[in-house]
This record gives C-alpha cells, structure tokens and sequence, in this order.
C-alpha cells in the first residue's frame, strides 16, 4: 500500500515536470533549445514508465522504459542535433507566427482544456489521471506549437513533444498493451525523423532557410 | 497465401536495394505488381471459407479481400506504367540512377505497406501500416527534385502525422474504453456494447479527424493537392488510388465499432458532415483549378466525400454502393493520373491552358483521358455512374432528402467544373506543333486495361463480386 502510495505521488510529480517541460519547449528562443526541451521531456516519460515498470512488475514496461530512453532521449534529439548542426545556424533567433506572450496563454488554455476534458473519464486514478492530464495537453501544446512556429525543426519538436504526449496518456491509461505495437510504433517515429531531417537540409540547400513560410507555392 | 503476399513486396524491394541494372529493378518491381494482384484475385475466388484466411498476426475477411483486389489492381497498372514513365522521365531530364534505384525500392515498400494495411485485424499494426505507407511514400512525392515537390513532401509527412498522432490516440481510447489490453477488432467490437460512451464517442472523432486527414476529408485535406499533383504520375495513382483508400479502410473498421456501441446516429451524423463539406469544397475547386494534376486530386477529395456519404447513409444498399464506388473511383482516378503522367511527358507542363489537342497529339491518351474523366464526372456508361446513383436511390429511399439533393447538386457542380477544363485540354490543336503517338508502350497498356475495368462495373456487377461486396457490407455493419 505504502509502496503504492509513494509511487502514486512519484507519477503525479513526474506528469507534473512532464508539463512543465513542454512549456519550456514552447518560449524555448533557439533552435537547440527546442531540442533539450523535448530530450529532457523523454526522460520524464522514461521515468514514468520506469516507476509503472517497478511498482506493477511488468517485464515489458521495463523495455519500455528502455526503448524510450535510448530512442527518444538519445537517439532522436542527437538526430536533431545533427540536422540542425549541419544545416541550420543553431544560436539564431526564431521567427514564429504567434509571439511569446500569446504562445504561452494559449498553452495554458489548453491546458485547462485537456483537463477538462480529461477529468470525468471513468475507472482512473489520482496519479493516472494526472498523468492523463498531463499527455493529453502536452499533446494539444504540441500541435499548437507546431502552427505557431515558422520553421521546420521546431515544428517537428511540436510534432515530437505531441507524440510524447500520447505516450504519456497511453501508459495513464493503457499500459499493458503489447509490446510489439509499441516498437512498431517507435519504429514509425525514428523512420519519420530521419525523413524529416533529409527534408530540412533540403531545404536549406534549396532556400538557404527552414522557415517554411518561404516554402508557399502551392495554393489553390 | 498471406505470408507469401505480405512478403512478395520486401522481397521485391530488397532486389531494388542491391542496385541492379535496371531491367532487373523494373523485373521486380513487375513481380511484385503481378504477384499482388494474382493473390488477390485467387483471396476474391476464395469464397469457400467466407473470405476468412488468418495467418499470424495478418489475417483477412470479406472487407479485407474488398480492399486488397484494388489495392492490387491499382498496383498492378501503376508498376506497368511506372517503367514507361522513368523511361520517358530519364530521357527528358537526364535522370540521375541513384534516384531510380530509390525510386524502386520505395515503390514497393509502398505497396507492401499498403498491402499490409488492410490484411490486418490489429489496430495497432493497422495505425504502424498506415503511417508506414506515408513513411515509404514521402520520398517518391520529391522524387522530381524541385523546391514545389519539397514543400509538398514535407506538408505531406507533417501533416499526415499529426492526423497519424490522433488516430493513435483513438484507437488507445477505445482500447481504453474496452478494458482489455488488446487491439484485435474482432474482440474491441464485441466490447463497444459495453464501453462507456463518452469515451467512445471521443475515441471516433479522434480516429475519424485522424484517418480522415489521411483519407483527404476537408478541412484535413491541404496537403493532398499538393502531395498528389507534385509526385511522379505512377506515384500519384498509387497515392490517389490506392493508398487514401487504406485510411477509407480503417474509417470503416472504427465506424463499425462506434456502431456496436453508440448506435447509427453518432458516426452517421459525422461522417455525413465530413463527406459533404469535402465534396462541397472540392466541388468548388474544381470549377478554378488552373493545373491538370491539382484537378485530378481535388476529384479524389470529392470521392472521398461521396464515400463518406454513402457509408453515413449505412444501409445494405448505400453499403453496396459504397464499395463499389470505392472501387470505382480508385481504378478510374488511376487511370486518369497514368494518362496525366503521358500528356506531362509530352507536353512538359500541367496547366491546363498550355495543353491543347491532345487528342491529336496523342490519340489513345487524348480518348482515355476523355473517357476517363466523363466516368470521374459520374456519367454513364462507367462504373462511378452506377455506384453514385445507388448511393442517390439509397439516400432517397431512406427518406434522408436533403443530403441526397445536396448529393446530387454537389456532383453536378463537380461535374461542370471537370468538364469544362477536359474540354479544354482535350480537343484542338496543340498551340506548336508536337511529334504525334505515345510516349511508349509501357504507358499506353495501363491505359487500356484501366479503361476497361471502369467501363465494366457500369454495365454489369457480376455475381461473385456481387456476393464479396453483402459479404464485406456484413462484415462493417448495417445501420
């Protein structure tokens, strides 16, 4: 019971930073910063999916837990990096459609949307809720991010920090699903990634740019 | 059977992957095209079993066999004419060969993934299928180098993510509802009774938002314009053939789990509304189109919207309808995207008011694309007209008036709009004088074979095809 309990408010506090690591993603000013924001964000969820793993036991939530950590807190923010380093001036100033201040309400908007939503969902509780709470508005911040951003690697970050989000949700909710979908699904994501990325730096060799509002010709 | 048919494109792919000569990639690839649809057809023949095959984690019913015979048949003519074209392409644009080694692999992991889609009863490894078709099809839309063909690829991948993410988010939820840590759709449909339904109906929103961005629904739609005029012509069949058809798949699969548990009112209603403002918008865009390519795709946007209609309607009839249509439509905008490809290979544009004559400058183009686009418009003699006026007779016995006027009143409108520039291209004189014929043989067969069956379902539906398609029908659920 204690050893519940004690993991029921490791999960509330772990959502609860989870959080708060998207909103660093969205007032994030550089490139790269965008890129911590998301690293550090997979590392709360490996660590969520880690406390589930000890306090139920489950072999499979431990690879799991893994297989976020080197995919998504490694792997993919190096990819990222590498991207950026190679084509992008990382330090810059980024341009967005929506500034700070607005970015920000917005978000906290969602975030009581997401709560909203989320909170009348039955059999469920406190710390899975919070959880819950937490993925499902880092999702929406997510995407939002990704229409308030001009350029195309934090929008792929928005894209990145959103399908964190789901993952969060997921272990709120349905933990004990079969491994093999989630690997087929972390496959799509690096799969994705790299794609991504090749179509950054051509974009750049292109335009000279990754602002993708100077990528517009097609209308109508 | 399934193995064999989920294994076939991977084979094909690795073969691409060593780097062969080229008539060994295009050896494979064609394999590959005639190996699907051979297994499909004998899957459509095998009516013994009810259509049922399982093996593993692939398994197959009536819906399944449904999809796959026109995944194939869509596979089929675009691998054919996918050789003429980079033939045609490499002689105008001196192709680079590493691009065409790329071009082949990717094309048959394309198939494959799509093959993979609809033989699966897991939604799970339905989702990972569908983004991987995205996935393996990104590169072919920038398969022409060009700053257009970029911004399309990338609006495509991202966007079709982000409907991918809520899609996943659906199918967790209804899992979630379900209580039971699986993803098979057998068992989640036996549960939907007992779901709650709050979560269910959020559940089918997030899917329907979620495949319908995959599928071209509006408002989702923005990229498939983009995605589906800048590929390649071969690329394009396949992406407006067969691959928005997969997402129409899984929209099905999860309507009938919202049907079992929340009743026909809730999917009905929105996939009604769904399916009429597609229509509506591309209905509209079709009268303005100023490119050939962007026209076609925008006609893929009002098929879809007719599908969803008809699958809103949900009776035997408008179901029988539906699948028809669907299989109509994907043979037909094929087609149509093949002979596109032949008038961009001659004329070397796609605006619609720098092609003339192509009836003079290419003949059996000029009257495919002729023939193609009035079956598109819904006319008869071709396989659209008929599914499209059981769809109409459907709606109308089921007393549900208004969205059969807007039905009709919205096709009517698309018709105008696809006419008017058919006209246009289609008869005359080229504005300078161009050599006459095809381009080559590979790219005038497909033509002809597509032809023939768009023209075949509009004048009869044959009696085994009849029984696949209630069978199907059963397997979705009638209202």
């Amino acid at each position: 019971m204690f050893h519940s309990l004690v993991a029921g408010r490791l999960v509330d506090s772990l959502a609860t930073l989870f959080l708060i690591s998207t909103f660093a993603s969205v007032v994030a000013r550089q490139m790269m910063g965008c890129v911590y924001a998301y690293a550090t964000q997979s590392l709360l969820l490996t660590a969520v999916a880690l406390t589930l793993a000890v306090v139920t036991g489950a072999p499979h939530l431990y690879l799991l837990a893994g297989l976020a950590f080197f995919v998504k807190a490694l792997f993919i923010p190096w990819l990222l990096k590498r991207t950026i380093h190679d084509s992008v001036h990382e330090k810059r100033e980024l341009s967005f459609y929506f500034g700070m201040p607005a970015s920000l309400i917005t978000s906290g908007i969602l975030v009581v949307v997401a709560w909203a939503a989320t909170s009348n969902l039955p059999n469920l509780g406190a710390a899975a809720l919070a959880a819950l709470n937490a993925g499902v508005g880092t999702i929406l911040i997510g995407l939002w991010t990704m229409i308030s951003r001009r350029e195309a690697v934090p929008q792929v970050v928005g894209l990145l920090c959103a399908e964190n989000g789901l993952m969060m949700a997921a272990l709120a909710t349905v933990a004990d699903l079969p491994l093999i979908t989630e690997i087929g699904i972390l496959l799509d994501l690096v799969a994705g990634v790299l794609i991504m990325g090749i179509l950054v730096r051509h974009m750049v060799a292109v335009g000279r740019t990754t602002d993708t509002a100077k990528f517009q010709r097609l209308r109508g | 059977m399934l193995l064999a048919i989920a294994l076939l494109p991977l084979a094909a792919a690795l073969v691409c992957l060593v780097r062969p000569p080229r008539p060994v990639m295009e050896g494979a690839t064609l394999a590959n095209a005639t190996g699907i649809l051979v297994i499909a057809s004998l899957m459509v023949a095998g009516r013994w079993a009810g259509w049922n095959l399982s093996y593993g984690f692939l398994s197959a019913d009536a819906l399944s066999v449904w999809f796959l015979f026109l995944v194939g048949v869509v596979t089929f003519l675009a691998s054919l004419h996918s050789v003429g074209y980079l033939r045609g392409d490499a002689r105008h644009e001196n192709g680079r060969p590493q691009r065409y080694h790329l071009y082949y692999v990717l094309w048959n992991v394309f198939t494959g993934t799509m093959v993979l889609a609809v033989l699966t009863r897991n939604l799970g490894l339905l989702w990972i299928a569908i983004e991987a078709t995205t996935l393996a099809s990104a590169f072919l839309v920038w398969f022409h180098d060009r700053p257009e063909t970029l911004e399309a690829a990338w609006k495509y991948v991202l966007l079709t993510s982000v409907g991918s993410l809520l899609a996943l988010l659906g199918t967790f939820l209804v899992v979630f509802a379900a209580g039971a840590p699986t993803l098979d759709w057998t068992v989640l449909r036996a549960a939907a009774p007992r779901m709650a339904p709050g979560v269910l109906q959020l559940a089918f929103v997030l899917a329907l938002v979620g495949y319908g961005t995959k599928a071209g629904y509006a408002p989702m739609h923005t990229w498939l314009p983009d995605a589906h005029s800048q590929a390649p012509s071969p690329v394009s069949a396949l992406l407006s053939g067969a691959e928005i058809n997969t997402a129409v798949y899984a929209i099905m699969r999860f309507r009938s789990i919202a049907l079992a548990g929340l009743g026909p009112a809730f999917p009905s209603r929105l996939l009604l509304g769904f399916g009429l403002f597609s229509l509506a918008l591309a209905a509209f865009f079709l009268l303005v189109q100023k490119d050939y390519k962007r026209m076609l795709a925008y006609s893929s946007i009002e098929h879809m919207g007719i599908i969803a209609v008809g699958l809103s309607l949900g009776g035997p009839l408008a179901l029988a309808g539906t699948l028809w249509q669907v299989f109509n439509h994907a043979v037909a905008k094929a087609t149509l995207f093949l002979t596109s490809g032949n008038i961009l290979l001659k004329y070397r544009t796609s605006r619609i008011t720098e092609v003339r004559g192509v009836l003079t400058a290419m003949p059996f183009s000029g009257a495919v694309f002729l023939a193609g686009g009035l079956a598109l418009t819904g006319l008869p003699p071709f396989g659209p007209f008929l599914s499209e006026f059981t769809i109409f007779s459907a709606a109308f016995r089921q007393h549900l008036v208004a969205a059969g006027v807007a039905l009709v009143l919205l096709i009517t409108l698309a018709l105008a709009g696809l006419i008017k520039w058919l006209n246009r291209m289609v008869f005359g004189y080229p504005w300078e004088p161009l050599p006459a014929g095809e381009n080559n043989w590979w790219t005038t067969l497909p033509l002809g074979l597509g032809l023939f069956l768009v023209l075949v379902p509009g004048l009869v539906w044959p009696g085994w095809a009849q029984a696949l398609a209630a069978a199907a029908a059963g397997v979705m659920g009638v209202n």
